[in-house]
Formats: C-alpha cells, structure tokens, sequence
C-alpha cells in the first residue's frame, strides 16, 4: 500500500524509528510523540514487521488518529504515516 | 508538557498504552494529590495503588501504632513494623514501591480543629476509617471544603463504597443522616472482618481515584456500591441529593465540621445504619 499524502505533507512530517523495540513500549512512545504535536501534524513511525506494526496501527487508529498509509521497507520493517487527530 | 524520563515510561507503560488514560492522563495523576486518611485495611491497599500509579503526592493521616492483629490485613506494614507509627511504616513501604510520589506523613487523629486544613491540601480524599464519628467528619469537611471523596466502609465479608462530589452529587448524609446510636452498633473486636474483603473495597476506592484524576469513566456517584463475598453478589443502590440534607441541603444547619465523640473502635451496622468496621 502506498502513501496517500502529498510531498508537502511528507516534508513536514516528523520521524519515529522503533525497530527493535517491541510492544507495548513502541506505541508508549508513539503516544508520547504524538502528545507532544499539534493536531493535524504528522508523523512517520518505523515499525518492525509482525506483532509492532498490527498492533500499533490498529491502536492508534483505535484512539482515533487517522493511519495514512503504511510501506514496507526493504528490510522488512513498516512506515506508517499517521495524522494527529 | 511531556518530558518524561525513560524509567517512568516504561513504570507507567501499561497506563499510558490505555486509550482513557494514555500520557495526558498519566501527567494528571504524577499532578495528583490524594489524602488517605486511615493507614489501615482500606487506606493500606488504596495508597499502595496510588503510589504505584505514580499519584504525585500521597497524605496520610494516621495516629495508631501498628500491632500484630493489624497484619492480617492491613498490607502496608509488615511484621518489622509492630510498635511503629502506621505513617511512618507506610511511608517507608510506599517510598520503596515508587520513589517518585511524595508521601506526606500526617501523625494525627482527624478532628473538628484540624480536619478543614488538612483536606483542602488535597484534590481527592479516600475515608479509610473505622468509625463513624470519623467518617462523618470526613463527609462534612470534604463537603465544605468542596473536596471530592470516597467513602468506605467493611465488615466481616460485606464492604459498601460511594463517591462524592460535593454541591453535585448525594453525599454521605444525604444518606445516612447521623452516626448510629452507640449501642446500635458492635466493635470491630466483635465483628471480625476477612482481611481480602478491605483489599476488595479498598481497591474499588482506589479505582475511583485514579478514574477521578484521568478523568476516565463514570464515577460511583449518586449511587452507594455494596458487597457481599459470601454470596459473592454485588449491588448498586440509587442514591439522590436530599435538600434537606444538614450539610449539603438547601438550608444546611452544618456549617463547620463537628466532632462525635463516643465509638473509639469500629461501629458496626446493625439494622439500618451505614456497613463500618475495617
Ligand atoms: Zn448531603
């Protein structure tokens, strides 16, 4: 699945790598990120392939951020593109 | 805003991670401040969650030394403890759960003079006391003061809890109008009391805390929770504000906290009056 925002939107985006780290910890910190950005802000979370990325995915949306997208990377992880809601 | 370290992520990874928690409500706990006044079968487990929740600052209002018959279920002291302070030993336990809270050691028996100024430290104050007396001092102050509590109360394997936010919610008078007559009631030496049955409540009362702080949920108000472990069945009694309550009625005649002098041990329900004894 591809990204679904523009080049401007992914200039702007801030970046969260959390491969290697596993869960619940990887969201903890998706959270944190995200209590830190305004609404509407993005961010892009690196997330490793598995349990991470199908958890963190489904609970941020859960709490009703919007997921724009993810990509897998050649090494098997995932970037996820959220918006704050 | 947020700034926390990398240890209190991972302490309070399993609040934070709760969509109704998460860090906001986590930073409104690390904010909070509690009073629990009683170190005993209720006010042990209810401090012991606020510290390891990481309420920021923790009261303790306590008079007693801890003796033997206290260990059977008042889990914030351990045998090395007997013949300390219940607030010095408590202290000491929840320091070493979590080192961050502050505990505020308050070496005293509530009363009419010092009650109004000890609470209104306090964004929360959790009844954790044995007599009736003191939990309708607790009421009357709280409701003044305009501080939000909870009230708890437990006897051999029944406990009954509510919580009150004052000028909004029925409050303990609204309910029980008076403390019972001292021969209505039994002593806590002749009631006994199954030591998990203060965990259960107490737990309940510490719930209603950390919901109150985050925000998360409804609260117990208006409504009067009782138990009963033999059976095992839990009940929930519809409460409403009466504007004739003494305190917080249209025309309250209590205008500063009294002192009932008389039960020194836990009172106990006889008929009619309010589940007590710890
Ligand atoms: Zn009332």
């Amino acid at each position: 699945m591809g990204l679904t925002m523009g080049n401007k939107d992914t200039e702007s985006a801030k970046s969260l790598n959390l491969v290697g780290t596993g869960c619940p910890m990887n969201l903890v910190y998706v959270k944190v990120e995200l209590a830190r950005m305004q609404p509407g802000q993005l961010l892009e979370v690196i997330l490793d392939d598995g349990a991470p990325v199908k958890n963190v995915a489904r609970s941020i949306e859960n709490e009703g951020h919007e997921l724009l997208g993810r990509n897998q990377l050649g090494d098997g992880s995932w970037a996820v593109m959220v918006r704050k809601r | 805003m947020v700034d926390f370290t990398d240890e209190q992520l991972q302490r309070y990874s399993r609040h934070i991670i709760l969509k109704e928690v998460g860090v906001e409500g986590q930073i409104s706990l690390n904010q909070g401040k509690v009073l629990v006044v009683g170190a005993g079968g209720l006010g042990s487990p209810v401090a012991l969650y606020l510290a390891a929740a990481g309420v920021g600052t923790i009261g303790i209002v306590d008079d007693d030394v801890v003796v033997l018959s206290n260990l059977q279920r008042q889990i914030l002291h351990a045998t090395a403890d007997v013949g300390r302070p219940k607030v010095d030993s408590a202290t000491d336990t929840l320091r070493a759960l979590n080192p961050e809270v502050q505990v505020t050691a308050h070496k005293c028996r509530l009363a009419a003079d010092n009650v109004m100024s000890i609470v209104s430290e306090y964004d929360f104050v959790v009844d954790g006391t044995d007599n009736f007396p003191a939990k309708f001092l607790v009421n009357d102050a709280c409701v003044l003061a305009g501080i939000p509590f909870s009230h708890g109360g437990v006897l051999r394997f029944a406990g009954q809890t509510m919580t009150v936010l004052p000028g909004e919610s029925a409050c303990y008078r609204c309910v029980f109008r008076q403390p019972p007559p001292e021969d209505a009631v039994s002593t806590c030496s002749e009631a006994g009391i199954l030591g998990a049955i203060a965990g259960i409540l107490g737990t309940i009362q510490a719930t209603e805390v950390l919901k109150y702080l985050t925000g998360a949920g409804r609260l117990l108000t208006d409504t009067l929770l009782t138990f009963d472990a033999l059976a095992m069945e839990f009940r929930k009694i519809a409460l409403s504000r009466q504007d004739e309550c003494p305190v917080c009625g249209r025309e309250p005649v209590i205008t500063s906290p009294v002192d009932y002098r008389g039960a020194v041990c836990a009172p106990v329900r006889t008929k009619d009056g309010p589940d007590d004894g710890k």
